[in-house]
């Protein structure tokens, strides 16, 4: 087996790292994008649960997924503290 | 008879708004308050309920991209909010969601206790948290899930990734002059704590309803490597002609106590005022300075009284 000279050897750890940060980037844009999604779902939860609420208490699974909906299709805007209400 | 009917294993938390994941094993302990019974013949014969509670505690998984939203939910009190009530006319909820398909929800909730921060390389960055669970408000108790609503509930794992997992060392400066400037800590680091005292507010309608904040306090410990004997006396600073003395003012030997990652991005904590309060001269192997405590004062800056501590991460 040939032995890799130190040039390849910083050229592949180079690489490897280039791409490990692409993917570390994905990665984080995805845990905003959750935390966010959660923190919606988590006050959708709450509000279906607050004695007077219009409407069936909802599951957080349920809560994550009309979570999902309203964030997606425009592009993740909404914005943490938003006021939020509930079908009935 | 089953082989599969024997419930156990992991599960996430989400509150406040965040999907919380444990670093170790952690538990949800429900329990009825209760007052005694007594008779002068007999002793105790029997109990009456006071109220129920859930205790969650455990120690949440730190990263770099949640780490501040943890901090704003699991340090919440400081000390300008004495008097406050702890728990807002809206309920706030926690659901555990475990790996074997069930969430189990409590209707309303506070943080009872914030955890202790330690700022070590190899070690997590937050300690255990205790999330205290009350009943809903329901005065005729006829809702079956005032306490905790159990139901199936699919599993989804949520995002981590190890990578970004806080695991730093740490910069440790108290005030700017030398040997202080520079403290090496030993292998377990910069231990942090917020200790808020918490009472209750209890009718005798309702039970337990709610919790007032009555003090919020902050200190930290550290075992310092580089200090000798004559520095731990200066640190102390019992001789000091303007500081010490009889009825002196503690705060005028404090210096600020800066605890910083060496990674731009990962967690920094600020004492304006950090005060030193106790700390032995050990004669062994390990170290001549032992584990030092400073206390957080508070102190004005042209009239505006500073925060009793500052958490956040390091920007440059």
């Amino acid at each position: 087996m040939a032995k890799l000279d130190k040039q390849t050897l910083k050229t592949a750890v180079d690489s490897a790292l280039a791409q490990a940060g692409d993917e570390l980037n994905e990665t984080a844009a995805r845990m905003a994008y959750e935390m966010r999604r959660d923190k919606l779902a988590f006050d959708l939860f709450a509000e279906s649960r607050r004695p007077g609420a219009k409407g069936n208490r909802i599951s957080l699974n349920e809560a994550k997924a009309i979570a999902d909906e309203k964030l997606k299709p425009s592009g993740d805007r909404l914005e943490a503290g938003s006021s939020h209400t509930l079908e009935a | 008879m089953s082989r599969t009917n024997y419930p156990a294993g992991p599960a996430y938390l989400t509150a406040g708004g965040l999907t919380i994941e444990m670093a170790e094993d952690w538990k949800a302990i429900s329990q009825i308050m209760k007052a005694e019974m007594k008779t002068n013949l007999h002793g105790i014969v029997g109990y009456s309920e006071q109220y129920v509670i859930t205790k969650i505690t455990g120690k949440p998984v730190a990263l770099s991209g949640n780490f501040a939203a943890l901090v704003a939910y699991l340090l919440p009190y400081t000390p300008d909010m004495i008097g406050q009530l702890v728990m807002p006319d809206t309920d706030a909820p926690a659901i555990i969601q475990t790996r074997d398909g069930k969430s189990i929800t409590y209707p309303a909730t506070f943080i009872s206790k914030q955890p202790d921060l330690t700022f070590a390389a190899n070690t997590d960055i937050f300690g255990e948290f205790e999330l205290t669970c009350l009943r809903a408000y329901d005065p005729d108790l006829t809702d079956p899930t005032d306490v905790a609503e159990v139901a199936a509930s699919a599993f989804a794992a949520p995002s981590l990734d190890p990578l970004t997992r806080i695991r730093s060392p740490y910069t440790v400066a108290w005030g700017a002059t030398a040997p202080f400037d520079a403290i090496e800590t030993d292998k377990s680091g910069v231990k942090f704590t917020a200790d808020a005292k918490l009472a209750p507010v209890e009718p005798d309608l309702s039970g337990l309803i709610n919790m007032r904040i009555e003090s919020v306090e902050a200190s930290a410990k550290f075992t310092p490597l580089n200090l000798d004997a004559d520095d731990f006396y200066n640190f102390l600073a019992l001789s000091h002609a303007t500081a010490a003395g009889v009825g002196k003012v503690l705060g005028l030997r404090g210096q600020q106590l800066t605890v910083q990652s060496t990674k731009v991005g990962d967690p920094k904590l600020v004492i304006p005022l950090a005060v030193p309060d106790e700390g032995p001269l050990g004669f062994d192997l390990k170290s001549r300075v032992g584990e030092v405590t400073l206390n957080a004062h508070r102190k004005a800056v042209t009239g505006v009284l500073q925060a009793l501590y500052t958490l956040g991460v390091r920007a440059a």
